[in-house]
């Protein structure tokens, strides 16, 4: 405390006269540059315990990145049953008799419709040579057949993507099974019921995982910010004796659980765009390369959802937290 | 100014804390409030700006009843009333000059004019070179008189100083009580729950002595209550 007789003279009660003075006219800051206050004061909190704010950031990344690589996985999964599926071919085998006319008019009629992404007659010379092709060094056994082709004529059609090809699959079958022309009409029926279950069990089954998901982040994330606010917990009750709002002490907790929202998600994508490039590299050199041959990141949509959901997770559970904290 | 009407204060289970206190206190009055550790000095403080709520009776500050105050409306209540905390209660992450113009930056004060307003209280309880130390950086007595500092800064209606002496020197101490009578030379209503009979016993003030929760007796002044 220093010598007494030092302080009594520094002491000068008459200067509180001189403090008071024009107290209520002091000038004060506009209402929309509290913002700036708060801005402010997150930065400095943040500054004043970089532990806290880095231990933070740190289970939002790892809680980030592991949601990120989940959402990679699922979209790329729905991405390789798209693919497979579309490349199914529906073929109608055609009786020997048909004439020219017929032919090209049930040609005609199929390129009509707009789902059809190409059509392709193959008559039994052709389909004689591709199974030829097929069949490799085993292809001596059609010597067998001599100069006769028990071949049909078919026609052979691919569907654009994104349709419900087993449905129009069906409605090819209905429409074109009963055909006078028609011989009977080929189409992998296992293959692709099996496609359809999968992408629609994942369909059903992606609105619960994001749900479980989205619970699992806010309680980790919630819980997080409790623990660093529960370091702060006597700079709140004294604020709050000292009048503050709770909106006012609030503020700058939320703008840092809303910046280790931004950061920790940022930090998480690019970390699993390196994993994903990395991977892709390794899948597409390898034998799996057929099974997924056109990887793809996630698109900046869905990159600007993430981003937005940790940082509003971030925000609130900071804004929840101080609550609870001011409350208690 | 504050009127206690029939207040009662318990702490579970079954601690008596005050009971049943009526105690009216007229704007701009000076009141010390005296009484053994445990006497309930510091309960009825912290009843005054809501720190704690009362379990019977009504208490009404400044013509509002503290407890039909919502959390927004006592903020306000509690920004018109300085205080000062026996255990200080300073912001640890602040400097010190931040820790005495917290009260202008709730009022919105523009920085540039809080930290004068800052460095000027500071300098009137002995602590103008010391405006940008850390709290836990200064000895007991020197916190103490930044409490003082930040509950005078604002010129409260109310200024309720709980042991404010009890860390200083007999020398500081009348300087501190100075400025608390300052204070209630502008207008202040100010009361002072204290220990140190023989630094007020020479003052014709108000005094208020609380035994065991019960307030036995309420003399002009503190002249021999020794």
């Amino acid at each position: 405390m220093g010598d007494p007789a030092k302080v009594i003279k520094e002491v000068n009660p008459n200067r509180l006269v001189g403090v008071w003075q024009d107290l209520d006219a002091l000038p004060k800051r506009p209402e929309s540059f509290l913002i700036f206050h708060h801005i402010s004061y997150a930065i400095k909190g943040i500054i004043k315990a970089p532990l806290t704010f880095t231990a933070s950031v740190i289970t939002g990344f790892v809680v980030y990145l592991v949601l990120t690589l989940g959402i990679l996985i699922l979209q790329n999964i729905e991405g390789i049953i798209g693919k497979q599926a579309s490349e199914l071919l529906l073929t109608i085998y055609l009786k020997e008799n048909i004439s020219a006319e017929k032919l090209e008019a049930m040609i005609s009629n199929i390129k009509l419709d707009p789902r059809v992404e190409f059509v392709n007659f193959i008559d039994k010379k052709q389909a004689l040579i591709e199974l030829r092709s097929i069949l490799g060094a085993d292809a001596y056994i059609l010597s067998g057949i001599g100069d006769s082709n028990p071949l049909p004529t078919s026609i052979e059609i691919k569907f654009k993507d994104k349709i419900n090809l087993e449905e129009t699959f069906k409605q090819y079958e209905l429409n074109f099974g009963t055909a006078p022309e028609t011989d009977r009409i080929d189409y992998s029926k296992s293959w692709l019921g099996y496609l359809a279950k999968v992408g629609e069990s994942l369909r059903r089954i992606s609105p619960f995982i994001a749900i479980i998901s989205l619970i699992v982040v806010s309680f980790v994330i919630f819980n997080t910010a409790k623990l660093g606010l529960y370091a702060h917990r006597q700079e709140i009750e004294i604020m709050e004796l000292l009048g503050a709002k709770s909106s006012f002490i609030g503020a700058p907790y939320v703008l840092e659980g809303l910046a280790q929202g931004i950061l920790s998600s940022v930090i998480a994508i690019s970390f699993a765009y390196f994993l994903f490039y990395y991977a892709s590299q390794v899948i597409l050199q390898s034998s799996l390369g057929n099974l997924f041959p056109n990887p793809v990141f996630l698109n900046f949509s869905n990159l600007l959802v993430i981003v937005s959901i940790a940082s509003t997770i971030g925000a609130l559970s900071s804004y929840v937290a101080t609550r609870r904290l001011s409350n208690a | 100014m504050i009127e206690f009407s029939a207040v009662q204060k318990f702490y579970p289970p079954k601690q008596v804390a005050l009971q049943s206190v009526d105690l009216s206190i007229k704007e701009g009055e000076f009141v010390f409030l005296v009484g053994a550790s445990g006497a309930g000095k510091s309960t009825l403080m912290k009843l005054l700006f809501g720190a704690e709520t009362i379990s019977k009776g009504s208490l009404k500050v400044d013509g509002k009843k503290i407890s039909s105050l919502d959390a927004d409306d006592l903020a306000l209540l509690r920004r018109n009333i300085g205080v000062v905390f026996q255990d200080y209660k300073l912001l640890n992450r602040r400097t010190v000059i931040e820790n005495v113009a917290f009260p202008l930056e709730l009022r919105g004060i523009r920085r540039a004019k809080m930290m004068q307003l800052g460095k000027s209280i500071l300098e009137a309880v002995g602590l103008g070179e010391r405006t940008e130390s850390l709290p836990q950086t200064l000895s007991g007595g020197e916190q103490q008189r930044v409490a003082i500092a930040r509950a005078l800064i604002t010129k409260p209606k109310i200024l309720l100083a709980d042991e404010p002496t009890g860390n200083l020197d007999p020398a500081m101490s009348r300087n501190v009580l100075e400025l608390l009578l300052d204070a209630h030379r502008c207008g202040t209503t100010v009361i002072v729950a204290t220990h140190n009979l023989p630094l007020i016993e020479d003052l014709k003030l108000r005094t208020i002595v609380l035994d065991r929760g019960k307030i036995i007796g309420d003399f002009p002044t503190a002249k021999g209550l020794n």
